[in-house]
């Protein structure tokens, strides 16, 4: 079953202008983007730092509105619901976040972080009850019920990323969008919250949207994968055919640019990583928005926007993919 | 196994905790503590009140065997027993004032500073126009207005204090409202109005702890500096205000009708900053 779907979705930031009566104007960060999610998987989204993945992933769950296009949750047009029908339905999506300890309010003990969410999606649970769900949901992401009574700054980053987990888990969600969730943390500790996440996708039947600039992490964790640069979709994907052989040239590029452990390897390719000018986003190129450091670049590509192609189950936005 | 961790403490105990250990700090919250309670309760302690004139004792000086012990005014009034009433006026004023006004100061500033975009400009501009404002022109409006007395001075102080603290508060609910748990709270169905007054408040406490400790002594000054100017605190009432300027009027004759609301007044707002030092010092998260 389709959990969510977008189509042509287009999302920018409102930069106001100065005086009181001054219209303001929008600075698009996603273009024309459009995917969509079945109960229960992971979709990931990869792409360098400031091509719009994170905004892409708070439209999704309209906590950004969307400039234009559609957001379809469980068929049902978000646009559409009321203020307080979209609040009832906030529990069915959730969010985890990229810095886990400023996603906590540090005046708040864990045990009220967690069990607030809850106490606004079911207004009848009492002070003891939500107590005590907060701790099954601690427990479930594998802190003791002691952590309740603490503060976020006696927590450790990854101790702190799984009581936003909790916290995020508690209302029996649907759909949890995972924004960069393990970029914050030390190596060890971000294979336990990628696997973590894993058991509880296959205890809660949850679907992800894991977003995360660290390609390893991504196949590790998802089914489809969605490549991302400067707002719009270069590649989309199942797992296994991207990573065995991804068509566009930039994901071919980030592949390339994942270190390699091998130092003797490591050398002779070097030589490979991406030159020029990332394009400001600010006044997009009017071709591709690659092909100013994309090395099988025409004339053609600087002036004709590619528009995503499918090759089988698979689609990438290039114009010269079959070569 | 014995349990050895400590208890939990939460930011706001553990800035308490810090305030605790500023010794000047601590004399001052005693100094004050003891002013408040004789201006109080000190007052019951008089067989007469601060408007019985008597009339074997007029403008007498200081004479502890005396049963006006730091003597009596122009029309025989008790000094010590006007000072201690003047100051309960003054005290309760200052208090009152700086909890109205950064009561007000504070949701004004949160809303503003979490709604942003059109309604934070229209608030920030409404507050920059009242700024403008000429106070003293302000209080004679508002004298008029309430037909003068304790009701338009207190109008009055709120009316111009809580411009402060609501610039103050909306540049942090500014900060806050871009941070990550109140993006989490939005995604946790919580209504702007609950994210206001769960999230961003609590989190401006320091802040306001630390501005509201200084706003204290700031009304005070304007109590006493409006009665000193006769728009304040009328006669036969006391404040500190008027009881000086009745002291500086007989200050060629008799320096004691200056000195004794005078010293009481400059000791009270010493010990109010040094309080709001320490609490700076205890609640400031840069300083840490």
């Amino acid at each position: 079953m389709t959990l969510l779907q977008a189509a042509r979705l287009n999302v920018g930031y409102p930069v106001s202008g100065a005086g009181v009566f001054s219209k303001s104007r929008i600075l698009p960060i996603v273009h024309d983007t459009s995917l969509s999610l079945d109960a229960g998987r992971t979709l990931g989204v990869v792409g360098e730092s400031g091509c719009g993945k994170s905004t892409l992933g708070r439209a999704l769950l309209r906590l950004i509105k969307p400039t234009s296009g559609i957001v379809l949750w469980q068929g049902q047009d978000m646009a559409t619901m009321s203020a307080d029908t979209l609040r009832k339905r906030r529990s069915e999506m959730q969010i985890i976040f990229q810095d886990p300890v400023a996603a906590l309010d540090p005046r708040m003990t864990i045990g009220r972080i967690v069990s607030r969410p809850l106490a606004t999606f079911e207004p009848s649970l009492g002070r003891a009850e939500l107590n005590s769900r907060a701790i099954d949901s601690l427990r479930l992401v594998g802190l003791s019920a002691d952590f309740a009574q603490r503060y976020a700054h006696e927590l450790s980053g990854g101790q702190a990323q799984r009581v936003g987990i909790a916290r995020a888990i508690i209302g029996r969600p649907k759909l949890v969008i995972c924004d960069e969730p393990v970029s914050a943390l030390d190596v060890s500790i971000q294979a336990q919250v990628v696997n973590l996440l894993m058991d509880l996708q296959d205890q809660l039947g949850l679907a992800l949207v894991f977003i995360s600039h660290n390609l390893a992490v991504v196949r590790h964790i998802s089914h489809e994968v969605m490549v991302m640069c400067l707002g719009r979709v270069m590649e989309t994907g199942p797992r296994d055919d991207f990573y065995a052989k991804p068509l566009h040239p930039y994901s071919k590029a980030l592949m390339s640019a994942v270190p390699e452990p091998d130092p003797r390897r490591e050398k002779g390719r070097i030589g490979q990583s991406l030159r020029g000018e990332l394009p400001s986003a600010l006044s997009p190129p009017p071709g591709c928005v690659f092909a100013s450091r994309c090395p099988i670049a025409r004339p053609r590509c600087h002036t004709e926007r590619p528009e995503l192609r499918s090759f089988g189950v698979r689609q990438a936005a290039c114009h010269f993919i079959e070569e | 196994m014995v349990d050895i961790t400590p208890r939990s403490l939460s930011t706001f105990q553990l800035q308490l905790r810090r305030f605790a250990q500023n010794r000047l700090a601590m004399i001052s919250v005693a100094l004050l503590a003891l002013i408040a309670a004789s201006c109080f309760f000190g007052p019951f302690a008089f067989p007469f009140t601060g408007e019985d004139a008597d009339f074997d004792f007029i403008g007498a000086p200081i004479d502890l065997a005396s049963p006006h012990p730091f003597g009596t005014d122009d029309f025989g009034r008790d000094l010590l027993l006007r000072v201690l009433e003047g100051g309960r006026i003054s005290l309760a004023i200052g208090f009152l004032g700086a909890i109205t006004a950064g009561f007000i100061g504070v949701l004004y500033g949160a809303v503003a500073g979490y709604a942003g975009g059109r309604t934070d400009r229209l608030m920030m501009r409404m507050v920059e126009i009242l700024y403008g404002f000429p106070y003293v022109i302000l209080v004679i409006l508002l004298s008029l207005l309430f037909g003068g007395g304790n009701v338009a001075l207190f109008a009055a102080i709120v009316f111009t204090l809580w411009l402060t603290p609501a610039v103050i508060v909306r540049a942090q609910a500014q900060s806050l409202s871009k941070r990550e748990f109140v993006e989490a709270a939005r995604a946790g169905g919580m209504t702007p109005w609950q994210i206001v007054l769960e999230h961003i408040v609590p989190n401006c406490a320091s802040v306001v702890i630390v501005y509201g400790s200084l706003l204290v002594p700031e009304v005070i000054l304007s109590e006493s500096f409006l009665s000193f100017l006769g728009i304040g605190i009328k006669e036969p009432q006391a404040s500190w205000g008027n009881l000086i300027q009745t002291g500086t009027a007989a200050m060629d004759t008799d320096l004691r009708l200056l000195l004794l609301p005078g010293i009481l007044l400059a000791l009270v707002l010493f010990c109010l900053n040094f309080i709001a030092d320490g609490l700076r010092d205890a609640f400031d998260p840069n300083d840490r």
